[in-house]
């Protein structure tokens, strides 16, 4: 049976980008197995929204992985192993009003909100995914535990 | 399926059901509450291989960076 999962930019940023100091290599060890497996099995349904493809893209062209290889990520999302979400007006007036709510910036809701009935679960580093708005619409899991990983701020280990 | 002193045990038609083969090595990674079970790779996904090697490498800094949304 296929089940669709959203695997969060993070991932997919630390998974394909190497840091030099070896005190954050761990992450790209653990990204990097996490979303080979992931790709690999045949089982699993990726879903993301068409926002969060260009933002994968935009932080992957960022961190200088070569056009060539953004091409073919952007080619196997039109496979059958990928599911792009559209995202409606509706969804950006919900994501905004949340977004105001919590405090979190709304480019979360953006990549999780298109997906509310799609994915049963999400993969995320980022811990503003723990917050109730998400774990409501899917199980929230942190492949990269005991890593924490968020926008702007440098990678940290939580102490549980 | 058992689980013996610490070892797997499948049944063959879970095996064939999984594509892993009788013999050789697989991979089991955990992620939460699964264990994957990861027998021979497949190619079919084109990024599957930049994925296996990846090139780009840039200190912490320069990754945080990137992963921002910028003020303009």
């Amino acid at each position: 049976m296929s089940s669709f999962i959203l695997v969060d930019t993070n991932i997919w940023h630390f998974a394909m980008v190497k840091p030099i100091e070896e005190e954050f290599l761990e992450i790209h060890k653990r990204a990097n197995s996490f979303l080979l497996s992931t790709l690999m099995d045949e089982n699993i349904r990726m879903a993301l929204s068409s926002y969060q493809v260009a933002e994968v893209l935009e932080v992957l062209r960022r961190s200088y992985v070569d056009f060539d290889t953004r091409m073919k990520l952007l080619a196997d999302l039109k496979t059958r192993k990928f599911y792009v979400a559209e995202g409606s007006f509706h969804t950006v007036e919900e994501a905004i009003r949340d977004s105001f709510e919590s405090g979190i910036h709304v480019y979360d809701y953006l990549v999780a909100y298109p997906l509310k009935g799609v994915v049963t679960r999400i993969y995320s580093a980022d811990d503003h995914f723990q917050h109730a708005h998400f774990f409501k619409m899917a199980e929230v899991v942190n492949p990269l535990f005991p890593w924490i990983l968020r926008e702007g701020v440098k990678p940290r280990k939580t102490q549980r | 399926m058992k689980i013996i002193a610490g070892k797997i045990y499948l049944p063959k038609d879970l095996r064939l059901k999984a594509n892993l083969p009788d013999n050789g090595v697989c991979e089991a990674i955990l992620v939460g509450d699964e264990i994957k079970l990861r027998g021979e790779i497949p190619k079919t996904l084109n990024i599957i291989e930049a994925v296996r090697n990846p090139r780009a490498e840039l200190s912490i800094e320069e990754m945080m960076k990137a992963g921002e949304v910028e003020d303009v």
